[in-house]
């Protein structure tokens, strides 16, 4: 498998067994969905439960996310150099992100970021916001899953409770997701 | 001045009053809790994603019944009630309520705070 790009650490570690029809990265199984059966689910839930369905997917997401990097975490790079290196809480929030990144849910970019106020997060080609883009303009945002991401991984390494928001969504005819992150009220 | 929320919060305070009433809230039909009067310490971001995804798949369901609009959620536990009314095309008013609790009263105290969220907002 051919990974692109100057940090392939995490990818690199992705473990496809063809006799069993397994992939696991860092142990944990995986699947791969495309972006289109994302928001299938989504406008499904939507169509069900209505516009209740972004905070379902968000609270689910951010669940996982906990969980998901307690594990991961361990056995990465970035809890490695963040011993090695002393790194702060803001550095290893940063590393993180960009495994969103890397497992495809777009570009990360951390345009501010204070853990203890306000942080912002952009994301260049959304996967679920392109997803959405090229079928239909949307009159909300509809990366909840990401900002769930987010909001998740922001708790687990900062160990206290974060919320993310989506601002700007290409779905909506933004030019980037943008996301918020603030501790939780 | 007194705020939109000053005046959604007193409305609840209010409310309160009303027989068998043990608590309220006031939450955006995307699961967005805006404000709460909870008898107990909860997850609000949760309760108010359950409970907009409640009244969300109810009206789903009177409409693929062909059983009109939904007027209201009545959930009875063992312990009480959980009753929900749509405030407008937006918002959502949630009420906690003992088990002795007069479900038709409780709603029409709720739909007078709904005139009022209508007001408010147009």
């Amino acid at each position: 498998m051919k990974v692109k790009g100057s940090d392939k650490k995490w990818l690199e570690r992705l473990d496809f067994d063809e006799k069993n029809g397994t992939i696991k990265i860092f142990g944990v199984r995986h699947t791969i969905i495309s972006s289109d059966t994302y928001r299938h689910i989504r406008d499904s839930m939507i169509k069900i439960v209505g516009p209740a369905a972004d905070s379902l997917l968000y609270l689910a997401a951010k669940e996982h996310c906990q969980e998901y990097l307690k594990i991961v975490l361990k056995k990465s790079a970035v809890a490695r150099f963040a011993s090695k290196f002393k790194w702060g809480r803001e550095k290893i929030t940063e590393k993180a992100a960009q495994i969103l990144t890397e497992y495809g849910f777009g570009k990360v970019e951390i345009e501010d970021i204070n853990l203890d106020g306000k942080s912002i997060a952009v994301i260049k080609n959304s996967c679920i916001g392109t997803a959405y883009k090229k079928h239909t303009k949307s009159l909300v945002p509809v990366c909840s899953y990401i900002a769930g991401l987010i909001a998740g991984g922001a708790t687990t390494i900062n160990k206290t409770n974060y919320d993310c928001r989506e601002i700007e969504c290409v779905a909506k005819g933004d030019k980037v997701c943008k996301f918020v992150l603030e501790k939780s009220d | 001045m007194k705020t939109k929320e000053d005046v959604l919060s007193e409305e609840l305070k209010k409310f309160k009053k009303t027989s068998g009433v043990t608590g309220s809230a006031i939450l955006r039909r995307d699961g967005i809790m805006v404000i709460s009067d909870f008898p107990f310490a909860a997850n609000t971001k949760g309760i108010a994603a359950m409970t907009a995804a409640i009244v969300g798949t109810s009206e789903t369901a009177s409409n693929e019944l062909k059983m009109g609009e939904m007027q209201e959620v009545s959930i009875e536990t063992s312990k009480g009630k959980l009753i929900s009314i749509g405030a407008g095309p937006e918002f959502i008013i949630v009420a906690l309520a003992k088990k002795s609790a007069k479900t038709g009263a409780v709603t029409r105290e709720m739909k007078k705070i709904s005139d009022k969220i209508i007001q408010l907002i147009m």
